[in-house]
């Protein structure tokens, strides 16, 4: 999978991408065609490069540097498909030869910059800007200069001459037809002599958009403050996340003038249920475990202060409002459908994280409890990495059990409202013994002002049952 | 020359506007400073194709800046050295910027939109460039409007009237519409922001969204339109229609368009609309400078150019030059 593919999947991980200032648009392709790593070393190598330059960009020396590279990161053009023509042997026109000067010329310059940083390894175009610079002007500009052919200078001369004497159209016409056969010449063998660089040319140009992702990352994480995740072995499958929040759900929380409570978290090889609350946060705390995954995956910090991660083959979720509707199946086939799917790939043996938000909630507590054990049992017994939440009490097959603290009435002074019932909500989690569901729905659904007499009826029923 | 840009616009087609183009160039090749030379979007060009008639080339003097299209770039006739590409794509290419290093003939496109138009200029400025020169259209067809430019030159010939009087008439029209007052001091600003919708302008000058979606909708709308005051901003095409709407209003109504090529209304109701105490003025105006005449329309006919000339500088009070006398001086 690559982050083209990703950011379809999970809205907060595109709302991280969408907030990376990447520069150039080369660098923008790059960063959409970043494969989803699987080995510690290669993940390792990305992270070492985002410490490396977050160092850099907290040096007060650097700062000049820093600003002018993402002055020329910005000048950068993507010229993929000027460079693809060079390999493939073709005759450039100016407006190609143009480009590559152009690029090479700032390449230097990005070379001179950053090219001793250790980050990225930039490599050195002297000799394409020697072919496209014949006279060492260093300036961006091109054309067919009179210095590569004397034939050339000579005809173009004689022109100026001619037409200085009023010489007749058709003579001065036939000059001209002539100096433009020569720089066609000079056009081929300068695509000739660049063909020779076309490797070079291709590895400096992912160099720099490398470059260039590389900082857009190192700001967005001391912007974030995300933190470098820790790699644990190759064989291993546990994650720990202290202080976890998501980017997104944080900043549109802070729109409100509200602040995102970080969550702490261990996960190991076996499902871990988790209840709370309606409003407790469960299904942001399983959007932030996957955009966490994710991230780490592709080489990115992680939203969290500290974090202890394995690399996986996949996450695999559930989570009802990210379905898509138009399938034609309704909400309980589709759901189903997915954990077939997931099934499999345990069975297959593959090394994934598995997040189901409320498991078969759309069909009735009875058999939807049994659905819940069931799928349970299956992870569990299989060494599985999951989290599943539920509201269902009952869930008896074998699991790590975590409860979100949810609704405490004391947490702060005041009247709860509907505008300030966050506040009164301890999202953090800790280990539940029993396997009781909080009864706190009907609490929430006052305080969200409900219908006064549909509340009472239903507390009659509730009574009527807990009798029975 | 004390313009920073400066757009050559026909009244139709085959006025004359090349032959005015390229006599300015070779004006301009004679004096110092750097010039450079671009176009309103490909307007004209698609039209020629229909036609079958070859787009005129235009001349570029040695050293002049000139910014064409990619694909008029690669058949050029002259030899020049690539500035700039841009990153903005049009309908026929990137833009190039380049300079001529010996004079010879290109073919001209340019920006499609005001904006990237206005941008240009902008960015061509910052190379040292003095004053850009426009190639322009005067069309609904093109979304660019010349009045970027600080100054005008309108041709106008034979080919819009081969009746002296009534060819005096339609470019007097035009004149007097490119003359309309400009509105000033911030209210030009917030109006410039706006680029579509019917708002109504306040005593105080604020802007209050009249909240339909086109002029075409005015009588079908239930709302007082007037309730803030007499003044009105229409930022997208002005027709007859909206002209005889305000007519016949209770009191006289101030128009105010983006620039005198919003207004499709002829010359009969737009005058009514004045006389009847209406008034219009423009977020943007540019300078007319001068008139080109071409006496000679395509289909053969030839007015007698002097009395045409006398004509015009009595009516308009410009310099008005014959674009077939000022092809000979050189």
């Amino acid at each position: 999978m690559t982050i083209r593919e990703a950011i379809q999947n999970i809205q907060g991980f595109r709302y991280m991408m969408e907030q990376l200032n990447v520069r150039s648009a080369a660098g923008r392709r790059f960063l959409l065609d970043i494969v989803w790593m699987n080995s510690p070393e290669e993940v390792k190598r990305e992270l070492e490069r985002v410490v490396k330059m977050g160092v850099l960009l907290q040096l007060p020396e650097r700062k000049t540097d820093i600003e002018t590279l993402g002055v020329r990161l910005m000048q950068l053009r993507d010229i993929r498909g000027t460079i693809l023509r060079v390999s493939a042997g073709c005759v450039l026109d100016d407006l190609e030869l143009f480009e590559l000067k152009n690029f090479a010329l700032l390449l230097t310059e990005i070379r001179h910059i950053a090219g001793d940083w250790g980050i990225v390894s930039i490599p050195v175009l002297d000799p394409v800007v020697a072919l496209l610079d014949p006279e060492g002007n260093r300036i961006p500009h091109f054309y067919i200069y009179d210095i590569y052919s004397p034939e050339l200078a000579a005809l173009r001369a004689e022109i100026r001459v001619k037409k200085q004497q009023g010489e007749a159209e058709e003579e001065i016409e036939k000059i001209y037809v002539r100096s433009v056969e020569i720089e066609d010449q000079v056009r081929e063998s300068l695509s000739e002599e660049l063909h020779g660089h076309s490797e070079i040319l291709q590895q400096a140009l992912e160099a720099v958009a490398l470059l260039d992702v590389v900082l857009a990352k190192a700001e967005q994480a001391a912007d974030m403050q995300l933190v470098c995740p820790e790699l644990e072995g190759e064989e291993a499958e546990t994650i720990t996340l202290e202080g976890l929040f998501h980017p997104q759900v944080r900043m549109k929380l802070r729109q409100e003038g509200k602040e995102f409570q970080p969550v702490d978290l261990k996960l190991n090889a076996e499902a871990t249920v988790i209840t709370g609350a309606n409003m407790a946060g469960k299904t942001v705390l399983l959007k932030s475990v996957a955009l966490a995954q994710y991230l780490v995956q592709f080489g990115f910090f992680v939203p969290a202060s500290r974090a202890k991660m394995s690399l996986l083959g996949e996450v695999m979720m559930s989570i009802g409002d990210e379905q898509n509707e138009l399938s034609g199946l309704s909400s309980f086939a589709a759901e189903m459908i997915r954990m077939n799917e997931m099934v499999g790939k345990v069975k297959d043996g593959r090394k994934i994280l598995v997040l189901i938000d409320e498991l078969a909630r759309t069909t009735n507590p009875v058999e939807g409890r049994a659905i819940v054990n069931g799928v349970v049992d299956f992870l569990t017994k299989h060494r599985t990495m999951a989290m599943v939440t539920t509201h269902y009490n009952g869930i008896i097959a074998p699991c790590r059990r975590l409860r979100v603290k949810g609704f405490v009435e004391d947490k702060i002074k005041g009247e709860v409202t509907l505008k300030n019932i966050n506040e009164y909500i301890d999202y953090s989690l800790e280990e539940d013994r029993g396997n009781e569901v909080p009864h706190e729905a009907m609490r929430i659904a006052w305080m969200l002002g409900v219908d006064t007499g549909i509340l009472q009826t239903a507390e009659r029923f509730l009574t009527d049952r807990q009798e029975v | 020359m004390k313009y920073r840009s400066l757009a050559i616009v026909g009244l139709e087609k085959n006025t004359g506007k090349t032959e005015c183009l390229n006599y300015l160039l070779r004006q301009i090749g004679k004096m110092d400073g750097q010039f450079a030379l671009t176009s309103i979007g490909i307007d004209g060009e698609s039209r020629d194709q229909v036609c079958q008639t070859p787009k005129p080339e235009i001349e570029v003097p040695e050293g002049m800046i000139f910014v064409t299209s990619e694909k008029h770039y690669r058949q050029k006739r002259l030899i020049a050295e690539v500035l700039d590409i841009s990153e903005r794509q049009t309908a026929l290419g990137r833009l190039v910027t380049a300079r001529a290093m010996q004079a010879g003939k290109v073919l001209l496109s340019g920006p499609a939109d005001t904006m990237g138009l206005k941008m240009l200029i902008g960015k061509l400025m910052t190379r040292g460039v003095q004053t850009t020169l426009v190639d322009g259209a005067l069309s609904r067809l093109s979304l660019a409007s010349p009045t970027v430019t600080e100054a005008l030159i309108l041709s106008t010939g034979a080919v819009v009237s081969g009746n002296i009087p009534e060819l005096v008439r339609k470019t007097r029209y035009v004149c007097d519409l490119i003359a309309l007052e400009e509105v000033g001091g911030e209210l030009q600003g917030r109006l410039d922001s706006v680029e579509k919708g019917v708002w109504a302008v306040t005593g105080d000058d604020r802007l209050v969204d009249l909240e339909l979606p086109s002029v075409f909708m005015l009588e079908k709308s239930g709302t007082d339109l007037f309730c803030y005051g007499n003044r009105l901003y229409v930022p997208g095409a002005v027709s007859d229609k909206l002209f005889q709407f305000l007519k016949v209003q209770h009191q006289p109504v101030e128009l105010i368009v983006r620039d005198f090529t919003r207004i499709f209304a002829t010359p009969e109701v737009y005058y009514a609309f004045l006389r009847k105490g209406g008034s219009v003025k423009v977020v943007h105006r540019s300078k007319l400078l001068a008139l080109t005449i071409n006496p000679q329309s395509p289909n053969g006919l030839l007015l007698d150019s002097d009395k045409l000339k006398e004509a015009m500088e009595e009516q308009l009070q410009l310099p008005v030059l014959d674009v077939r006398k000022i092809g000979d001086d050189n």
